[in-house]
C-alpha cells in the first residue's frame, strides 16, 4: 500500500509537519496527569487538615514521599531494563534505561530538596552529614548522575550501552541500603521510619498521600515515555547522519507537495531518494 | 522560615524543576524530530534504518 506520510497509522507522528512524538495514548496519559495534579492540589491545600505532629508541614510530604518513590522506581526500572539489554542486546531496553534513570535522578534531586526544606523547620537543620538516610540518598543520586555522565562519554552505541548497563545494575545495590538505612542504623538518623504502613496517618492525610503517589507514578510513565522517544529520535539523528536525514525529510515534504498538485508520490521522489 | 514559606518553597521547587526539565525535553524532541524522517520517528512500528522506501511503505 502506498501512502502519503500524512495519512499513516501512527497518528500525529505520520504528519510531515510533525515535530513531536505525541499520540493518543500519551496525550490521554498527559491529560490524566494534569487532572490528577489538580486533584492533589485540592486535596493537599483545600481538604486535608494539618497533621497532629507536623502541622501544616505535612503538605510538603505530599510531594516529598512521591518524589522518593518515583526516584526508586526510575532506578529499579532502569536497572531491570539494563539487565534486559545485557541479555537481549535490545536498543530499546538501553534507551528505556536511560530515560527511566534520568527521570529517577530528577525526582531524586527533588526528594533531597524537598526533604531539606522540610527538615529545617522540623529538625532545625537543612542537612546533616552524619544522617545515614540523607547521605545514602545523596550517594544513590550521585551514582546515577555518574551513569548519565558515562553515557556522554564517546564510543559506539553497543559499548556505551554495555558499560552503562553495568553501572546501572551495580548502582541499584544502593537502593535497599537507602530504603532500610532508617531501620538498620536508627540511632544515626533524624529521618523517621516508614510512616505509610504504621497506621499513624489520618484518613484524609493518607488518602491525599496515596493519591499523590498514584498521580506521580502516572506522571513517571508519561515522562519516561516522552524521554524514551526523545532518546530514539536522537539515536536516529546519530545513525542516519544529519545530511542524509535532511535529504530524506525534503523528499517527504516534496512527496506531500506532489500529492497536493496531483502528481504521483512515487516517481520522482523515490528515484531521487535512491540516487541520493 | 515560616511553615507557609517552607511549603511554598518546596512545592515551587518541584514545579520549577519539573517544568524546566519538561521544557528541555520538548525542545530537544522538536529539534530532533525535524531531522529524522517521519517513518523513523516511532520505534515500534517502523524499520530501524530509514530511506524513502521506508517512508512510503511504513505500514507494511
Amino acid at each position: 500500500m502506498n501512502q502519503s506520510p500524512s495519512t499513516g497509522p501512527n497518528g500525529a507522528a505520520d504528519s510531515s509537519d510533525t515535530n513531536d512524538t505525541g499520540d493518543t495514548g500519551t496525550r490521554t496519559l498527559g491529560v490524566l496527569c494534569l487532572l490528577g495534579f489538580v486533584l492533589v492540589l485540592v486535596l493537599a491545600f483545600g481538604l486535608s487538615e494539618p497533621d497532629d505532629e507536623q502541622n501544616d508541614l505535612v503538605r510538603i510530604m505530599y510531594v516529598h514521599v512521591p518524589s522518593a518513590i518515583l526516584s526508586y522506581t526510575g532506578f529499579v526500572v532502569g536497572a531491570l531494563a539494563s539487565g534486559f539489554y545485557l541479555w537481549k542486546k535490545s536498543l530499546a531496553a538501553d534507551l528505556l534505561a536511560h530515560a527511566s534513570i534520568e527521570v529517577g535522578v530528577l525526582f531524586g534531586v527533588l526528594t533531597i530538596i524537598t526533604g531539606a526544606i522540610w527538615g529545617q523547620p522540623t529538625w532545625g537543620t537543612y542537612w546533616d552529614w552524619g544522617d545515614v538516610r540523607l547521605v545514602s540518598m545523596l550517594v544513590l543520586v550521585l551514582l546515577y548522575v555518574g551513569y548519565l555522565a558515562l553515557r556522554g562519554v564517546g564510543g559506539d552505541v553497543n559499548t556505551r550501552a554495555r558499560r552503562s548497563a553495568v553501572v546501572a545494575i551495580g548502582s541499584a545495590a544502593m537502593i535497599p541500603i537507602v530504603r532500610y538505612s532508617v531501620n538498620w542504623w536508627e540511632n544515626r538518623t533524624l529521618h523517621q521510619q516508614a510512616s505509610l504502613t504504621d497506621g499513624k496517618l489520618e484518613d484524609l492525610t493518607l488518602f491525599t498521600l496515596m493519591t499523590s503517589i498514584v498521580v506521580f507514578l502516572l506522571f513517571y510513565a508519561w515522562l519516561t515515555t516522552k524521554r524514551f522517544r526523545l532518546g530514539w529520535l536522537e539515536h536516529q539523528v546519530t545513525e542516519l547522519g544529519l545530511d542524509e536525514a535532511i535529504a530524506q525529510r525534503r523528499a517527504e515534504a516534496r512527496t506531500g507537495v506532489d500529492a497536493a498538485v496531483g502528481k504521483s508520490p512515487h516517481s520522482d521522489t523515490v528515484r531521487e531518494g535512491r540516487e541520493a | 522560615m515560616t511553615n507557609v514559606s517552607s511549603i511554598a518553597l518546596a512545592w515551587g521547587a518541584v514545579i520549577a524543576v519539573i517544568g524546566v526539565y519538561l521544557w528541555n525535553v520538548m525542545v530537544r524532541t522538536r529539534t530532533a524530530a525535524k531531522q529524522v524522517p517521519v517513518a523513523n520517528q516511532r520505534w515500534m512500528s517502523t524499520p530501524k534504518s530509514g530511506g524513502v522506501d521506508s517512508v512510503e511503505g511504513s505500514d507494511t
